[in-house]
């Protein structure tokens, strides 16, 4: 394929022009204009969909890139996606906040690692990732880590779990100073044995 | 008024969340459909929103927590002695809550990280998703409502409304309250209707469209802070928090309105 700075031929799949330096995500000649305007990718027209177009701007036409980073990225965006979902249910059921919030993060990693593989694939790589990721995230932000997130919705298991009586703990300080506690009546709370 | 339903009697679902991705999902739905009329891909605008709720969750964690680190360094040591008896109460009271300002800014930040990485123009994404925000929010705020918190002040007149006992927020229940969750939610979705309309008809310019949006909440916001009961947002002096944020974010509506930092040709 051609750069669309320089017009030098550059290597299939190159990020960059070797000669000049210019990322080869983005046309800024008229090669798309040999096919009517579509985006050209060695000679086969590319539907990448709709082309945003600034004024003074040629149409940017990201190149899909082949095998390698998008196969690592739809491959955890898959894995990370399905242990969210197993972990906000289970997890959030038995460990509380900490399920849900692993579980928020395992869907985060699934849904960047997704976006980036479907982009790099033109949709053809990430999608189950990225759907098991949204899927973990809400789950992981509605049932298991709500009380974490909202901090006043806790109750059944959607609380954090009695760890050293953190509950009872909690309930009585909140009892008696609400929250706009001075931290320094706290201190009396220290002695208390659960 | 319903911060959970129980199901089959032993697990308690949470409405907030539950409200909040309904509303999210049925923006999505809606502006996945309209996204080709605006010339904006569908995938883009999807990805673009997964980006932004991930910076949301980031953001409004972030300014929780800014609002309670200045009583926490003021008894630092009090609160370290905290975090080692009792470490999830104390991080709770760090991170235990949400602050609409720092999810919108985070929402912001990331569908701009998003537009950036992808280059995606991000001004237009921000005027196509103005009339969104405003409706993901108002179901938002219904689930503030039935949660029990964003609570309002004490109010015994027309239209105030007496939360049921909330173990979570004892303090609720104790007199009747302004129900400004329901206010904002209904200004809210006013918004998506009124922002919606002019999107789709194309009349507003470039950064017009999240500028009255700015300009809108912010006001609406400082106003409404008035009315709140609930102090764990923070305060500023005399301000609160989010009427601080308002008073810097008005300034920027207005300059997005005004076109004022468009480069001329």
């Amino acid at each position: 394929m051609f750069c669309g700075n320089c017009g030098n031929q550059v290597p299939d799949g190159a990020n960059v022009c070797p000669n000049c330096g210019t990322a080869l995500g983005v046309q800024t000649d008229n090669s798309a204009s040999v096919n009517n305007g579509a985006p050209m990718n060695n000679g086969m027209p590319v539907n990448n969909g709709p082309v945003y177009q600034m004024p003074g701007q040629m149409p940017a036409s990201p190149m899909p890139t082949p095998g390698g980073d998008s196969n690592v990225n739809a491959t955890i965006s898959t894995i990370c996606g399905v242990i969210s979902i197993i972990v906000a249910v289970f997890g959030g059921i038995m460990f509380g906040v900490f399920g849900g919030l692993l579980a928020v993060v395992l869907g985060v990693v699934a849904l960047v690692t997704g976006i980036s593989a479907r982009k790099e694939t033109n949709g053809a790589k990430g999608s189950a990732g990225f759907v098991c990721g949204i899927l973990g995230l809400i789950f992981g932000v509605v049932f298991a880590a709500s009380c974490g997130i909202c901090g006043v919705v806790s109750g059944g298991y959607t609380c954090y779990g009695c760890v050293g009586g953190s509950c009872k703990a909690r309930n009585d300080i909140r009892s008696t100073f609400g929250d706009g506690f001075d931290m320094d009546d706290f201190e009396d709370f220290f002695d208390y044995y659960y | 008024m319903l911060p959970y339903i129980q199901i089959a009697g032993k697990f308690s679902l949470p409405l907030y969340g539950i409200v909040f991705v309904i509303g999210f999902i049925i923006a999505m739905a809606i502006a996945r459909q309209n996204a080709k009329a605006y010339g904006l891909d569908k995938s883009d605008v999807i990805f673009a929103a997964a980006y932004g709720v991930i910076g949301l969750l980031f953001g409004a964690k972030l300014l929780y927590f800014l609002t309670k680190l200045p009583n926490i360094l003021l008894h630092f040591d009090v609160y370290w002695k905290w975090l080692k008896i009792i470490p999830l109460d104390a991080l709770e009271y760090a991170f235990g809550g949400l602050v609409f300002y720092g999810g919108l800014l985070g929402a912001v930040a990331g569908a701009w990280i998003y537009c950036r990485k992808y280059k995606v123009p991000f001004l237009e994404m921000a005027d196509y998703y103005a009339p969104f925000i405003p409706l993901i929010h108002g179901f938002g705020r219904i689930g503030c409502f039935l949660a029990g918190c964003c609570y309002g002040r004490e109010y015994h007149g027309f239209g105030s409304v007496q939360f049921p006992y909330n173990e979570a927020v004892p303090e609720l229940s104790q007199v009747p309250r302004v129900p400004v969750q329901l206010l904002e939610a209904g200004l809210n979705v006013i918004m998506f209707f009124v922002l919606f309309y002019l999107v789709k008809k194309k009349i507003l310019r470039s950064g017009q469209p999240i500028g009255i949006y700015f300009l809108y909440y912010t006001v609406i916001r400082f106003l409404l802070e008035m009315l709140r009961g609930d102090v764990i947002r923070g305060k500023m002096g005399i301000l609160s928090t989010s009427q601080l944020i308002s008073l810097i974010l008005f300034p920027v509506a207005v300059i997005l309105i005004s076109g004022k930092y468009r480069k001329k040709n």
